[in-house]
């Protein structure tokens, strides 16, 4: 199991943030992305958009991770939005029951206007 | 009276009428702005106790230090004024600023005193131990501490020049000269022609008084009537030591010659300026050092007595060479080429030339007899000088030849006189006449340069090409062992009654032990081709053939060449005229040298040690300690002032238990060094050589050294015994901190076996909970497989037999690793058994409940559930990938996904179920976990769905064990043997029989 580590860059355009994960969401690292949601959950953000694009593994306790997120941000009525997944994370996703939860977008942009639009 | 000697008189007449002391010769050296100088305005000059000179100009004051030249202006205190006078006073300096009073030198800094009121002041000078000082409105003395006003009787007037002898003093002002008497001070007007006239300099010589004045030099003798000498402005006067006045004029230096002024000024084109450069002190410290303080040109130093020469213009024409010189009580014989001189008293007494009687005058070599009679060698013959008439002697005689080498009166019995011929021996000349003896008699050479004789009679003989011959009064021997010239020209008798021979090329030979002993120019002398030598009982001399003139003198070898004022590189003649004066006859005349005995000072400006910087006073009662091989470095600075072109230079000696070594060669370097290589208390002297054949003091600088103190007894214990304590405690700490290491270790290892031992544990408990055996029916094959990753993973499968015969298969996957997915496993399998007669998604809905109550955190559980049937399998899912349905009917393989949480997310989540025929013989169900189909190569590259898929259908028509076999070939040969399996790989197979 990779040992890499996982860097989040957050973008802010209240109320989304936007993260973009960088390494492996994996039993190791995902849980440091609860942190910092709960962390922007406190503060005015309700919305957000996960970029996967540098993220180079999810495996099933990094969705157990975003599960618990939704959580949370369904508790704040907020959104979870998905992009740049690719076939095989797309397909763990949505097998994993995540598809009734969040959404996905190709891109950061285009989720972020989807948000703009239904809120 | 002979009308014949009548032109004889006059010629001696005339030379006594020109040959005089010229104070004017000698060597001199100027020193400008550009030496340092604060200015090239000069006023005064003052040498202090510890013979620093401190020159007064008109931007501030120049201290030259030895070595050293620092000059102090505005920022040392000093105010924007001449300095017209600076006198020093038991150690400390005092400088006149004009207009602005006297100035005390204290640490590098002047400081204005309070001892006048005046700020014009007219003169300041040391007299009688106290300072004098003149100014507009007083005249006192100061000696350091207390002022004093001058006594009864003198005049409040300003004073001009003091002038000091003995213990009497003279004072002069304008027209008046102040005296001190036995009642005090009495005032003398001095009546010039005119009111006009200034007293500015004053001097007594003897019965006469010279006023120096600005309409010029005046003399009185016995209090007579003044007499003008002549009329220029004169700003001051000073005797030599030689007793000459030297005048400092408005323009140039006078002396006072026969009661006429002279003047004169260094040799040479650049120094002509000096005749219209304005003259404002004389310092006249000894014979060999004054300094005149120049308005324009700096300051000079003179050494008018160290080196004085003659030549033909002082009437010495020696025809281009002196052969030799003897002395006879204080008149001296100089043997020419152009005759016979007899010089006195500094001057030339008598010339006598072949019209005198001379044989010839080419005179090659003297000697005197007991009875006065001067014997002369010469070209032409011998002849015998009685002081009024020459007697000659010629072959006709008996002489052997005509040209007669050398000649030698006989120590034992001047009645025998010796002789040498070029090329026909040795000749005897007694009362019997003239006998010779040649090689036929044992003398090795027939060809004599020179003879000379030891105390007991024997003579040594210089033989032309073979060596040096010695005469016992009966035999001839030869001396030539360690000879490297045979070509000998001269002998003499040296220090220690040894024997010293010049060679004409290699130099000299020292006689001793039966072997000659060689000096060389690399030994210090100034040439190897040796024209004259010449032992004055406590130093050899040794004229060179254009090196100059060699002196052996305390161990250590000079010599004076023409850059230091000598007449002439080639000397071929030394004489003594009296302890202390030499003269040296070259090819353009004679010199005088004036041997100067006493020591000058020797400072130290540092020494550098490995530690510090020390000074000679920081070493006062201590020695200076070190240890074996350190370095210490010494700065000399002699207190020397030598005007011509020689450097000073240095030698050095190493004492040890009170002996004393001998003196190293002379270096040029200042800096000392010292490297000690042996432990010892040690005293280093050093001393300076000034080329004028003078020594400094010696200064003796102690050192102690020890060994490095780790080797040092005293030292060298407590710190070995330290240092193997520190070991010794070093290595007890250490071997408790391995023991406590090893232990340490030993726990990790424990505790690392523990964890595995309790990991191997959770494994077997999780391989426990698989089925033993797959289940056997007549309707299905079902396999199961897991091939666990490295960690304790959370995939499980099982079949279950419901009551109805029935059988259920399910497949799951607890998230995460380690105990506690174990620990997930364990519940849903624990709830599942309660659980089998349910249909799927009450089960799935029922596990999810029960596992939310147990909070398992972010653990959750994918879980597969096909519940068999006779004809179809009713199949849901959470959160598990797709499984795989083969319909062998239609031969095709379909994606079975029904996606949903995994168990634990949610409470109610949502839970579908499919129901999918599975009643063809041949019909397959593939459950699995994500192990496979996320399974990564080394290029981080995963199987994929679609590679699964597409193997369990190229395994269709295989039985459900070798689809397994398949699968698992699937995996094995995408990791290739390399990669790992990062999570549990399960499967669970099902087909129709």
């Amino acid at each position: 199991m990779s040992t890499k580590t996982l860097t989040t860059a957050v973008e802010k355009i209240a109320p989304t943030a936007i993260l973009k994960i960088d390494g492996p969401f994996n039993d190791f690292h995902a849980k440091e992305l609860i942190g910092i949601i709960d962390d922007l959950l406190t503060q005015e953000f309700v919305h957000f958009i996960i970029n996967f694009k540098l993220c180079t593994e999810v495996n099933n306790y990094g969705v157990s991770v975003l599960i618990s997120l939704i959580g949370s941000i369904n508790a704040k009525s907020g959104k979870l939005i998905f992009t740049n997944v690719d076939q095989q994370l797309e397909k763990k996703l949505k097998m994993m029951g995540l598809a009734a939860y969040a959404e996905f977008y190709s891109e950061d942009k285009i989720a972020l206007e989807s948000l703009i639009e239904k809120h | 009276m002979n009308k014949n000697l009548l032109p004889h008189i006059y010629f001696f007449l005339f030379i006594l009428n020109i040959i005089s002391a010229d104070p004017s010769s000698g060597q001199w050296k100027q020193f400008v702005y550009t030496d340092g100088l604060s200015s090239n305005y000069i006023f005064d000059v003052e040498k202090d106790s510890d013979d620093r000179l401190w020159i007064g100009t008109q931007n501030g004051v120049t201290l030259i230090d030895g070595g050293n030249t620092i000059k102090y202006g505005a920022d040392s205190g000093l105010p924007a004024a001449n300095i017209i006078k600076v006198v020093s006073l038991e150690g400390t300096t005092y400088a006149a600023a004009s207009g602005h009073g006297i100035y005390v030198f204290n640490d590098g800094f002047f400081e204005k005193t309070k001892i006048i009121k005046g700020k014009d002041i007219a003169t300041m000078s040391k007299v009688a131990g106290k300072i004098f000082v003149s100014t507009n409105l007083e005249n006192i003395t100061y000696d350091g501490s207390e002022v004093s006003f001058m006594g009864k009787g003198f005049p409040n007037i300003k004073v001009r020049d003091v002038f000091s002898y003995g213990d009497r003093m003279w004072y002069a002002a304008d027209d008046r000269i102040i005296s001190k008497g036995g009642k005090g001070f009495s005032t003398e007007k001095i009546n010039f022609p005119n009111t006009k006239i200034k007293i500015q300099a004053f001097l007594v010589d003897g019965d006469i008084e010279y006023f120096g004045t600005n309409q010029g030099l005046w003399s009185r003798k016995n209090k007579g009537q003044l007499k003008l000498i002549r009329d220029m402005n004169v700003l001051c006067l000073s005797r030599s030591m030689e007793g000459d006045i030297l005048t400092g004029t408005k323009k140039g230096l006078y002396y006072l010659q026969a009661g006429k002024l002279v003047k004169y000024r260094p040799d040479g084109d650049e120094h002509k300026a000096l005749d219209k450069t304005s003259i404002r002190d004389i310092e006249v410290i000894s014979t060999n050092e004054i300094w005149y303080s120049s308005f324009g040109m700096g300051i000079y130093l003179h050494d008018p007595g160290t080196l004085r020469t003659f030549s033909s213009k002082d009437g010495i024409d020696v025809g281009g060479m002196t052969f030799d010189m003897v002395s006879d009580n204080g008149k001296v014989y100089i043997a020419t080429r152009n005759g016979l001189f007899v010089f006195e008293n500094e001057r030339v007494k008598a010339h006598y030339t072949k019209q005198d009687g001379l044989p010839s005058n080419i005179i090659l070599d003297l000697d005197l007899d007991s009875k006065g009679n001067l014997w002369l060698a010469t070209a032409s013959g011998l002849s015998r000088f009685s002081g009024s008439k020459f007697d000659n002697y010629n072959r006709a005689d008996g002489l052997p030849a005509k040209l007669v080498t050398t000649v030698h009166v006989d120590k034992k019995d001047d009645s025998i006189v010796w002789s040498g011929s070029e090329n026909s021996g040795i000749t005897r000349f007694d009362k019997k006449g003239f006998f010779t003896f040649a090689v036929q008699d044992g003398l090795p050479s027939n060809s004599i340069r020179d003879i000379t004789q030891s105390d007991n009679g024997e003579l040594f003989i210089a033989c032309y090409k073979s060596g040096v011959a010695k005469y016992d009064g009966k035999t001839f021997q030869l001396l030539e062992e360690g000879l490297d010239d045979k070509r000998v020209i001269l002998v003499t008798m040296g220090p220690d009654g040894h024997l010293w021979t010049g060679t004409e090329s290699a130099g000299i030979g020292v006689f001793k032990n039966n072997n000659f002993e060689m000096i060389r120019d690399s030994d210090g002398l100034g040439h190897n081709e040796m024209f004259s030598l010449f032992y004055d009982g406590d130093r050899m001399w040794a004229g060179t053939f254009g090196g100059g003139v060699s002196c052996l003198s305390n161990d250590t070898w000079f010599t004076l060449r023409e850059t230091d004022g000598l007449n002439s590189n080639t000397i071929g003649a030394v004489a003594a005229i009296s302890r202390d004066h030499f003269l040296f006859g070259g090819t353009k005349g004679i010199s005088i040298f004036k041997l100067d005995d006493s020591s000058f000072k020797l400072d130290i400006d540092n020494i550098l040690t490995p530690k510090a910087e020390l000074s000679l006073h920081d070493i006062k009662d201590s020695n200076i300690s070190g240890i074996v091989k350190d370095r210490f470095f010494i700065s000399a600075n002699p207190m020397v002032y030598n005007p011509s072109g020689s450097k000073v230079h240095y030698r050095t000696r190493i004492n040890s238990g009170g002996e004393k070594a001998s003196w190293s060669d002379l270096q040029t370097s200042n800096q000392i060094s010292f490297f000690p290589e042996n432990v010892g208390s040690y005293e280093l002297d050093i001393q300076a050589v000034d080329n004028r054949i003078a020594f400094s003091e010696i200064v003796t600088i102690p050192f102690s050294i020890g060994r490095i103190w780790y080797l040092d007894p005293k030292t060298a214990i407590p710190f070995w015994g330290s240092i193997l304590l520190l070991i010794g405690f070093s290595t007890v700490t250490y071997i408790n901190y391995r023991k406590k290491s090893i232990e340490a270790q030993e726990l990790r290892e424990a505790e690392i076996e523990r964890q595995q031992a309790e990991m191997e544990e959770a494994r077997e408990f999780q391989q426990a909970m698989l089925p033993k055996e797959m289940p056997s029916t007549d309707d299905y094959e079902m396999v199961g497989f897991q091939q666990t990753a490295t960690e304790v993973g959370g995939d499980f499968f099982d079949f279950m037999q419901k009551e109805d015969g029935m059988w259920i298969a399910i497949c799951g996957d607890a998230t995460g690793h380690g105990l506690t997915s174990g620990n997930v496993v364990s519940i849903t399998k624990t709830a599942m058994s309660s659980l089998v007669e349910e249909e799927p998604i009450p089960t799935l809905d029922s596990l999810n409940e029960t596992l939310l109550k147990m909070n398992i955190g972010l653990n959750r559980m994918c879980l597969n559930i096909a519940n068999i049937g006779k004809d179809s399998i009713r199949f849901s899912s959470a959160g598990m990938p797709p499984a795989y349905y083969y319909s062998a009917e239609k031969g095709e393989l379909e994606e079975v996904l029904v996606g949903a949480l995994p168990l634990g997310s949610f409470p109610n989540a949502i839970h579908m179920e499919q129901e999918i025929s599975f009643k063809n013989k041949g019909d397959i169900l593939v459950m699995m976990s994500d192990g496979l189909p996320e399974a990564e190569n080394l290029d981080d590259e995963m199987v994929g769905y679609d590679r699964t898929e597409e193997k369990i259908r190229s395994l269709a028509d295989r039985s459900a064990e070798e689809i397994k076999d398949g699968l698992v070939e699937l995996c094995d040969s995408w990791l290739d043997g390399h990669a790992e399996l990062k999570d549990d790989m399960t499967f669970v197979i099902i087909k129709k029989k």
